[in-house]
């Protein structure tokens, strides 16, 4: 039987979540897909813990939380380069450790990119709310999750994959209203995340696209809509982003960059490279084939290690 | 028909009374690669799992769907949608002055043209179950947003602006104009409870302020 320990949220950190692969299903009720701003990483780091791919993690966003817990546990914090120790120990991203019964785990902040994934062996545990466990907050002060007793052989993978060989460099296809702007104006210069950037969206600062004082009536939108607002400017919607909108979309990151969104913090620059649909589909399937192949790897060592 | 990026096909129509209508045949359809349809006034967008099929497969069977749908339309769909009857009292409005000024009607005359017409959820969204309802009768039509945005609007509310009426079902910062304010509770995200779906009709009843303390909180009938 599977000892239940809790994990304590001493200091919450900037904005700390449970997510999983959050809710594909429930864009027509107005509720965003939500989940892991970055579910390669999130995958990833549940594969190094010996979890299912989307099991529940803590996502960590700029500057990290301060938890402990009352029982051993196997962790990995997987995503972008945080600085982390437990104890006296300094520990590193993306290499697994096991947190000891007691001890204080502080993640602080990242030098590169924005979100890493704080994965525990056997999963942390929340309420479910239309089929998925992302919480719809952040984590405060004092809150307690459930989670599982374990420890864990040190193991590190680095977080450098070959999908991902450009993270400033957002690959689209035209939006829905893409003929109302110059795409030159897109392609053509380099966009500045600025701080107003969260899960909803990244807006980005440029020289602007052209205003268009034409308004759409609301029409569906994703995650990676680029949409253009009244003074030219964009934003790219997030996980967390809303289900209709009703600014023009210049355009749509595909489905394989999305992942980038999650990482690119403010001040950094992105890029933006229109591709056919053929090739949006082929660079999906590409970055499933590497993810499936790491989590065969992942899965194969953790069972040798077992026997 | 057009790639909405390589996650869904969006498909713009006629009338949104076209879309609500293709909208239920490809959920009745429902493929297996199918993952949510969402419309939205006239514009339907049909999400599917990339790890299943492709934006040609799915466009090309819309396509025959839509085929199918211009040579039988469904006359079954079009009266699918349920009628809900939502109590909204008009003493806890915040705006009814400044509707009436624009609108040139008195009070009374906003309150029994807002109850008067059956409405359509033409689309769910900027917040969970928000429902967007079309389209006012025409005196009630042309009030502008608030040029400042409430920082916060009560559930619960009722706004209106341009030629729509809402309903705001979790507070929210908000900029419509809002006339009255209805005492159930219209969303829960943690119970899964989304009672107005797109399609579906909404009538509004005038209680007063007794009535709405009575009903506060209760679920719709």
């Amino acid at each position: 039987m599977p000892a239940i320990a809790t994990l304590t949220i001493l200091s919450p950190g900037l904005y700390t979540l449970l997510v999983d692969r959050g809710r594909p299903r429930t864009r027509s009720l107005g509720v965003p897909v939500g989940g892991a701003a970055d579910a390669f990483s999130l995958a990833l780091g549940n594969a190094l813990v010996g979890n299912p791919p989307d099991a529940p993690a803590l996502e960590v966003c700029l500057s990290g939380p301060v938890l402990c817990a009352d029982e051993d546990l196997a962790c990995v914090l997987f995503g972008a380069p945080f600085e982390l120790n437990a104890g006296g120990r300094r520990l590193a991203a993306g290499k697994t450790f096991t947190l000891l019964a007691g001890e204080e785990l502080s993640i602080h902040g990242t030098s590169e990119r924005a979100r890493a994934y704080l994965c525990i062996g056997g999963g942390i545990d929340g309420p479910e709310v239309l089929g998925s466990r992302s919480s719809l907050q952040p984590v405060v002060a004092g809150a307690e999750l459930p989670c599982r007793r374990g420890t864990i052989m040190s193991r590190f993978l680095r977080s450098s994959f070959e999908w991902n060989a450009e993270p400033g460099v957002l690959r689209f296809l035209p939006g829905a209203q893409a003929e109302w702007f110059s795409e030159d104006r897109l392609t053509g210069q380099e966009f500045t995340i600025t701080p107003a950037s969260n899960r909803m969206g990244l807006r980005l600062h440029a020289e602007p696209l052209g205003s268009s004082e034409r308004e759409i009536v609301s029409e569906p939108v994703c995650p990676g809509s680029v949409q253009v607002t009244r003074d030219g400017q964009c934003i790219v919607l997030g996980v967390d982003g809303q289900t209709i909108g009703g600014y023009p979309k210049i355009a749509q990151v595909i489905a394989a960059d999305l992942d980038k969104l999650g990482q690119l913090r403010p001040g950094e620059r992105a890029r933006f490279r229109r591709v056919s649909v053929e090739e949006a589909e082929d660079l999906y399937r590409r970055k499933r084939r590497e993810l499936q192949e790491w989590l065969v790897r992942l899965y194969v060592a953790e069972r040798r290690k077992e026997r | 028909m057009q790639p909405l990026g390589d996650q869904a096909v969006l498909i713009h129509f006629a009338d949104e009374n076209d879309a609500l209508q293709f909208a239920a045949v490809v959920r009745r359809d429902g493929p297996p690669w199918l993952v949510d349809v969402v419309q939205a006034y006239a514009s339907v967008a049909v999400f599917f799992d990339l790890d299943q099929t492709g934006y040609a497969a799915v466009a090309e069977h819309l396509r025959q769907l839509q085929d199918a749908l211009s040579r039988q339309p469904d006359s079954s769909t079009s009266a699918a949608g349920r009628l809900h009857d939502i109590p909204c009292c008009y003493e806890l409005q915040l705006d009814l002055h400044r509707i009436a000024e624009h609108t040139g009607l008195d009070a009374e005359a906003v309150i029994r043209l807002h109850t008067e017409d059956v409405y359509t959820v033409y689309a769910i969204g900027f917040c969970p179950g928000f429902p967007y309802l079309g389209y006012l009768p025409s005196p009630l039509c042309g009030v502008p947003r608030l040029t400042t945005p409430r920082t916060r609007v009560e559930a619960g509310s009722v706004g209106l602006t341009g030629r729509q009426t809402g309903i705001y079902t979790e507070a929210r910062p908000g900029g419509w104009n809002l006339v009255g304010r209805t005492p159930l509770e219209l969303v829960n995200v943690a119970d899964g409870y989304f009672p107005l779906r797109t399609g579906d009709r909404v009538q509004f009843r005038r209680i007063d302020e007794a009535e709405f303390r009575r009903l506060q909180g209760e679920r719709l009938a």
